[in-house]
Order: structure tokens, then C-alpha cells, then sequence
């Protein structure tokens, strides 16, 4: 992948291991951030980038990622599969 | 005669996330999705954005679903099939192939379509509208070849100055002839509209106001544009950006209630026993804002494809949520956020430092925030968001909520 930036997620009894946000992707519609301001912000460059890849938990993250209208959040589980877009 | 237990009308991201949860929740059901396009859930904010109209990034990027995932799901998806009657009492909806359906629950997601332009000549080739994927790709194919010179848009809102960006960008003159006084009115103040100007204006883009085109020039292609005042302006593309229309005239025989949308309860229920609408096309009892209203974004219609979903499996969920979106152009980012309508009933606060770009419109009713309007200033969107959402008593705190330092946080109930 092209552009993409990767955030290790060790949150205890989570199923979700790394966050990964496309930033070619990233059109900055913050639907994200509307569901968990806790996980993510806009940087300088009007691309969300992750501040605490722990702080939501699954189902929420999940929702961050479903809520992006260009499917720019990709969640990868704890064994490496893709949870998100599936 | 088909027969489903949920069907819904419209593929769109009410629609689509609707039978997304229907099926999560009742397995066995029977599920169809009836479209008047032929494609399956695509990504309708990607269309006006720049990597995809100019082909930088993968066209199957518009994809949100593929489609094997309906099968996958045991959901029927009837594309290319247009919704032309409905009868509540015997609930059976109409197609125009003649077919009809039966339901037990129905969803109207169907959104709403560009308004036609009904002028001399704008059936003529070279004359675009953005809402569909079709829309876009012609906008593509007459890209692509880059003999494209000059481009005449005509309207002032999120596509506009999003399309006017990426004009440019390929090195395509433009022309941006709009009836209002100012551009994005009154979506935008008269301030905040002079930032978003003044960058039209330094990349090139010549703006005409207060008038409009009475008819599209050309043999067989676009040649120019004639406006109200007798003038011509040569050009070789029209970008029709005159605004949306919700397409009820099927509806009627129904006899639901219609206002410009179909009207909703908070539960998203409309006026006819086991139907419920989501999306674009509802104009529901808004519980935050005290007001019926209609939204037309991303974010309002997904969550209320959801509420209605649950509603229709038997729960009594409110639709709750301040919506917003926000627009991308020539390094600009706006965000609007609640109701930004203007109306008599209304104050408004400015934030912000117009010559630093930065600034925004605070849309005052009574004693609370209702909507706003930030040029620049996204960080503190979710506040806005949260401070209408909370409904805050506001009317002391004119002066702080002027001030651009102040930290608008401290407002919120928790802090």
C-alpha cells in the first residue's frame, strides 16, 4: 500500500491489534472523529492520524472505520487478519 | 410477485447500511433493495474529490461494497429499477418494468436527484451535474482527453467549489456565474464567503454574480453560454450545480405525508403504517433542534439508516444526532455543522480573524447554539457539534464565544 500509516494497538481483551489509515485516502470527512475523538485528529495536513490507538474500545473502533466514507481506516486483529473492510 | 419481508428503496448509504443491520439483527429475513441505479453501495462524497475525478487513485476505490457481498448476505439487490407507485394498504410497490413487490416493512432511502436545468440547450453534451456515479464518470471521460479549455459552473455550495479546485488544477479556465450576491449563499455568511472568494479568485477562477445563464450556445456540443443580460461566455464544458430535488411525484397516490421530503418522526416513521424513510430524503422531527428539518450529508444519512433499521425491527429508537460535513478546496477546509440555515428567528456570532482566513459563523436561536459555520477552523467542529447536541445555555457567554482564544471546551456540561 501506498501511503498508509500504521498504529499498534495492545489494548487489554481487545481482538483488534494495528489501526491503519490510508492517507491517500483520508479526504478529511472526520466521520471518525466524530465517533471516538479519543483515537483520532486531524494533523497539519488535513489527514487523520491516530493519538491513542487504545482508547476505544472494539466496537467503537469499528464504527470509526465503517463511518468513513472512503473506507480510508483499515482494522487488522490481533492474529493479522483484516477485521475491516471486510 | 416478489415478496420480501424488509425492502428497502434506495442503495445509497441509508439504504445500504439499513439492510447492513436488518440482517445482523433477523438472519432469516427476507431482504431486497430495490435502485434506480444499476451499481452497488458506492461512495457518493468520493465523486467531487480530486484524486478520484482526475484518476489518480483506483476508480474501484468508489466501491463500498462489493458485489458479492450481497449475495454473501442474502440480500436482493435490484438495480437499474425505479420505484413508480406505492400502495400502503396492500403494501405493494410498483416498478416501472410493470413488476410489482410486496413487503411487510418498507424503508424509503431514495435520496434526492440534481435538480434538471430546463434551459435552451442544457441537454446538450458537455453540460454535467455531480450526484450519480454516471454523472461522474462523464465528468472523467471529458477530462481525460484534456481538450477541455473553458468551463462556465453555475450555482455556489460544497461541489462547486470542490469541481472548481480540480478544474484548475488541470489548467482548465472557469467561469463561475451564480445568481447570489455572494458565492456559498447563504450556506456562508458575506464574511466568511470573501475568504472562500478571495481564493477563487487568486487561482484563476473569474466570478460573475447576481445574474444568471438563460440558455447553453453550441451546435450539437457546448460552445458558450448566453446570461440574462444578452453577454456571452465561450466555453467548452457547463457544470449545472443548481441544487437538489427530492422526486415525490411517485409518492402521491400514496397519500404520504410529502413536504419537499417525505415528512418523519423522530423514529424516522412517516405517515403511512410500516414505512420509514432515511437518508436525504427525510424531512424528520429533529429532537435536538427542536424543528423538522432535512439533511443532506454522509454522516445523517448512515445513522439514520440504522435508527430506521431498528425501528422497523420493533424497537422505539429516536434519531438523535448533530450531523455535519465539511468541503475541501484550494487549501480551504470548511466544516458546517447543525442547522446552518438562515432565518428570521436567528442571531449570529463571528469567531475568528477574517484576514488570517480562520473564522467562522455561530447560528444563535433563543438561549442556544443551533449550527455553525467554520471557515479554517475544523478542531473545533466536535465542540460545536457537542455544544448543540447538549443544547447549552449560551446566552451569557456572547462575548467568550466571540473571542477566538477562549476555549470553547470549558462550555460543554462535563468540563
Amino acid at each position: 500500500m501506498a501511503n498508509t500509516q500504521e498504529y499498534v494497538r495492545n489494548k487489554e481483551g481487545s481482538k483488534i491489534g494495528k489501526i491503519v489509515v490510508d492517507r491517500d485516502l483520508c479526504i478529511a470527512a472526520v466521520s471518525c472523529i466524530a465517533v471516538s475523538e479519543a483515537t483520532y485528529k486531524l494533523d497539519d495536513e488535513n489527514k487523520v492520524v491516530v493519538t491513542d490507538a487504545n482508547a476505544a474500545d472494539d466496537e467503537t473502533l469499528i464504527m470509526s472505520a465503517e463511518s468513513c466514507p472512503t473506507k480510508a481506516i483499515l482494522l487488522f486483529g490481533t492474529d493479522g487478519t483484516q477485521v475491516f473492510p471486510k | 410477485m416478489a415478496d420480501y419481508r424488509y425492502l428497502i428503496v434506495g442503495g445509497g448509504i441509508a439504504g445500504t447500511t439499513a439492510a447492513e443491520t436488518l440482517r445482523k439483527a433477523d438472519p432469516d429475513a427476507t431482504i431486497g433493495i430495490v435502485s434506480d441505479e444499476p451499481y452497488p453501495f458506492y461512495s457518493r462524497v468520493l465523486l467531487s474529490k480530486p484524486a478520484f475525478l482526475l484518476g489518480k487513485q483506483p476508480f474501484d476505490s468508489v466501491w463500498m461494497k462489493k458485489p458479492e457481498w450481497y449475495g454473501e448476505n442474502r440480500i436482493a439487490f435490484l438495480g437499474s429499477k425505479t420505484a413508480t407507485a406505492l400502495d400502503a394498504h396492500t403494501k405493494i410497490l410498483t416498478l416501472a418494468t410493470g413488476e410489482t413487490i410486496t413487503y411487510e416493512k418498507l424503508l424509503l432511502a431514495s435520496g434526492v436527484h440534481s435538480r434538471t436545468w430546463e434551459i435552451p440547450g442544457a441537454e446538450k453534451p458537455g453540460v454535467h451535474y455531480l450526484r450519480t456515479l454516471d454523472h461522474a464518470k462523464a465528468i472523467i471521460d471529458d477530462l481525460k482527453a484534456g481538450e477541455k479549455k473553458r468551463a462556465v459552473m453555475i450555482g455556489s455550495a460544497c461541489v462547486t467549489f470542490e469541481v472548481a479546485e480540480i478544474l484548475r488544477t488541470v489548467g482548465v479556465e472557469v467561469t463561475e456565474v451564480m445568481r447570489e450576491h455572494w458565492f456559498w449563499q447563504p450556506g456562508l455568511s458575506e464574511r466568511e464567503s470573501k475568504i472562500v472568494e478571495k481564493h477563487l479568485i487568486d487561482h484563476g477562477v473569474t466570478i460573475i454574480r447576481d445574474t444568471e445563464v438563460t440558455e447553453v450556445l453550441g451546435d450539437g456540443k457546448v460552445e458558450g453560454v448566453l446570461l440574462k443580460d444578452g453577454s456571452i461566455i465561450a466555453c467548452d464544458m457547463v457544470f449545472a450545480f443548481i441544487g437538489v430535488v427530492m422526486p415525490t411525484g411517485w409518492l402521491e397516490s400514496s397519500e404520504i405525508a410529502l413536504d419537499r421530503g417525505i415528512v418523519a418522526d423522530e423514529y424516522l416513521a412517516t405517515s403511512l403504517p410500516d414505512v420509514w424513510t432515511a437518508g436525504d430524503a427525510a424531512r424528520y422531527n429533529d429532537v435536538l433542534l427542536h424543528d423538522r428539518v432535512m439533511m443532506g450529508n454522509w454522516m445523517n444519512a448512515r445513522e439514520q439508516g440504522e435508527v430506521a433499521a431498528e425501528n422497523m425491527l420493533g424497537k422505539k429508537r429516536r434519531f438523535e444526532l448533530v450531523s455535519f460535513h465539511t468541503s475541501h478546496g484550494f487549501g480551504n477546509m470548511i466544516g458546517f455543522a447543525g442547522d446552518g440555515r438562515v432565518a428570521d428567528d436567528r442571531t449570529y456570532l463571528y469567531r475568528g480573524d477574517e484576514a488570517s482566513g480562520a473564522f467562522g459563523r455561530i447560528i444563535v436561536r433563543g438561549k442556544v447554539i443551533v449550527g455553525a459555520t467554520m471557515v479554517n477552523r475544523i478542531p473545533e467542529l466536535g465542540t460545536f457539534v457537542k455544544l448543540i447536541q447538549h443544547g447549552v445555555d449560551i446566552s451569557a457567554k456572547h462575548t467568550e464565544l466571540q473571542d477566538p482564544n477562549f476555549d470553547l471546551k470549558t462550555l460543554l456540561p462535563s468540563a
